[in-house]
């Protein structure tokens, strides 16, 4: 479903990505993970034709997404880790607009939107400027812009990033739903512990190249001693990450 | 290009401008303000309306009723007042004395006191020569009556006015005067002009900003929507700002400062057309260039205060000198200004703003490149 291959993106003489490859089939939850500058958000932006790659080919349902506005896009939603939205609409009008950019007829936003909207929890909110909401309300609602005209490719970037526990959940509860329906999605975060419950696969990224790929447990055996000494009381993702990326700060 | 896409970025986007209470001010409720002050300032130059000389009128007696007669067949509303202070608040003043009848109809002198505020201006010299004509005309009225053997009455005074003159001069002009508009003739047109830019800069400038900083025009890269859509529907929107904030100028102008469009509104209708696209497609550049909101707003009062001032918007482009006529000529606001005043207030008719409206279209294609190659997700 999403296939990237030796994807490299330079700006002058800085790499922000490096010759990266994965592959996300329809109905898994892959995680590209990473600190910040690592080039995950660089990549979903390669992908969502935002920026033009370098070099290396992008491929969404078989479809080069190199290539101009390919039909691809119709199928394709993204999550944007900012709040991208017009506060000083509702959230009934900010959803209607968005799925009419989508390409949905008028019947299907007249019955997607109101679905959408009690899906995330904000039917009763419907009306209200954006602006009014909370945090985590705004979040679902971002959420179900990139999804409500239910894309068989969604790229989550930080979807859950400064929501209370009860957002967080119902945010997860969509996104598992969605795979389950057959969705594929490429997901990053840096909620280690929230990957962990989610995700399918992983890569793991640092300074523009894949350093590990793989489910968790075979991360895990990757990383062999040198991450068992370190777990007590057990290994786990976040751990292994530390290890992987290093605890010095990043900008 | 798909035009649905168009249609559907279009609408919210004009919707999305119009909410805005910002915008409801500069659209509707600043642009009546700055015409009315304007308008009355400008008015007071000496133009607009029939001008009145107030009388005081101290003899009453059928000669003074002659010369009030004869200055008000020169174009002036004579008001009559009792009272000095009363006279005092006209610019327009005569005084007549007492006795005035009976002293002309004796051959005795009479003093008729005539004052104008701005007397040195060229509008007060032209008073001065009609008082003094208005003058002339009723003692010239007594001897034509006297050399008649016939009583000087007001009946014979009523009848040689209304006698056919036995000599007329005709005068014609060599050519179409120009007089410069002013009062509401000039601040509506003026105001229409500048306040299309001051609105699509800001409005439109800053919307395209806001835009961009929250990250809804990259959210709008990854939809099936193109970047030439996009900028069309950007354009699209604009145009329907500029259209809409020029209907209620003109709708203004007609039914509450009842200006002449010089019955050619279809023209003017034209080229207020073809300059919204101008500034439209300029506001989407501004908007492209601006770092950030603050940049956008500065950017957009800066340049509509200074394409008002140097096009002709505050006053007329023609009582300026040469050198600023000549800036005019570069700017958007001067070709529209041009073309205004030429289809409101000369007489002219489409022939006469071919060459606003070609400067304008290029204008537009040369700024609708560098908008479209400047435009950015982020």
């Amino acid at each position: 479903m999403i296939e990237v291959e030796n994807l490299r993106k330079e700006y002058g003489s800085r790499v922000a990505v490096d010759g990266i490859s994965f592959r996300v089939e329809p109905g898994q939850i892959f995680g590209l993970l990473g600190p910040n500058g690592a080039g995950k958000t660089t990549t979903i932006s390669c992908i969502s034709g935002l920026i033009r790659p370098t070099s290396g080919t992008l491929n969404v349902r078989g479809e080069d997404m190199t290539r101009g506005r390919s039909e691809a896009r119709r199928s394709l939603g993204v999550v944007p880790q900012e709040l991208a939205m017009y506060m000083e609409v509702s959230a009934q009008e900010n959803l209607q607009y968005w799925a009419s950019v989508q390409g949905l007829s008028s019947d299907e936003v007249k019955r997607k939107v109101p679905e959408m909207l009690e899906r995330v929890g904000l039917a009763d909110r419907a009306k209200d400027p954006v602006k009014d909401f909370s945090g985590g309300m705004k979040r679902r609602l971002n959420l179900a812009i990139g999804l409500v005209h239910d894309p068989e490719v969604v790229l989550m970037d930080e979807p859950t990033v400064g929501v209370d526990p009860q957002s967080r959940g119902h945010i997860l509860d969509l996104i598992k739903e969605r795979a389950a329906a057959g969705c594929a999605i490429l997901y990053t975060t840096h909620y280690m512990g929230e990957a962990e419950g989610l995700c399918d696969s992983f890569s793991i990224m640092d300074h523009g190249k894949v350093i590990a790929e793989g489910t968790l447990d075979e991360l895990l055996s990757q990383a062999g001693d040198a991450i068992q000494r370190q777990t007590v009381p057990e290994p786990s993702l976040e751990r292994l990450f530390l290890h992987l990326t290093g605890k010095e700060l990043r900008e | 290009m798909n035009l649905r896409n168009v249609g559907v970025l279009s609408r919210f986007d004009l919707r999305y401008m119009l909410r805005s209470r910002e915008t409801i001010l500069w659209m509707f409720i600043m642009p009546v303000l700055f015409m009315f002050l304007i308008g009355r300032m400008t008015e007071a130059r000496g133009g607009g309306g029939v001008p009145t000389m107030a009388v005081q009128d101290h003899d009453g007696g059928m000669l003074a009723a002659d010369l009030c007669a004869r200055i008000e067949s020169l174009g002036y509303a004579v008001q009559r007042v009792d009272a000095d202070t009363t006279l005092a608040k006209y610019s327009r003043q005569l005084t007549i004395p007492g006795g005035f009848t009976s002293g002309v109809l004796s051959g005795q002198p009479q003093n008729v006191e005539w004052f104008r505020k701005g007397s040195g201006t060229e509008s007060g010299a032209l008073d001065r020569v009609r008082v003094q004509r208005a003058a002339f005309q009723t003692l010239t009225s007594v001897i034509a009556i006297q050399s008649e053997g016939r009583e000087v009455s007001p009946a014979t005074l009523e009848e040689l006015r209304s006698r056919p003159r036995a000599i007329d001069l005709e005068v014609v002009s060599g050519g179409k005067a120009f007089t410069a508009p002013d009062g509401f003739q000039q601040s509506v047109p003026g105001i229409l002009v500048m306040f299309v830019v001051l609105v699509l800069m800001t409005t439109g400038g800053v919307h395209l900003v806001i835009e961009r900083e929250e990250g809804l025009l990259r959210r709008l890269a990854s939809t099936p929507v193109s970047r030439s859509e996009i900028v069309a529907s950007k354009l699209v929107a604009r145009i329907l700002v500029a259209i809409v904030q020029a209907t209620f100028a003109v709708l203004l102008g007609t039914f509450v400062f009842r200006i002449s469009w010089g019955g050619r509104l279809p023209e003017i209708g034209l080229l207020l057309l073809v300059y919204g696209v101008a500034i439209s497609v300029l506001s989407i550049l501004f908007g492209n260039l601006a770092r950030s909101r603050g940049q956008a707003v500065g950017l957009g009062v800066l340049s509509a205060n200074v394409l008002g001032a140097l096009g002709g918007c505050w006053w007329p482009i023609e009582v300026v000198p040469e050198m600023m006529q000549r800036i005019a000529w570069m700017l958007p606001t001067g070709w529209a200004m041009y073309g205004m005043h030429r289809l409101m207030n000369f007489g002219s008719g489409l022939e006469s703003i071919l060459i606003p409206l070609l400067l304008l279209s290029g204008f537009t294609v040369a700024v609708f490149f560098l908008a479209r190659q400047t435009f950015r997700y982020e």
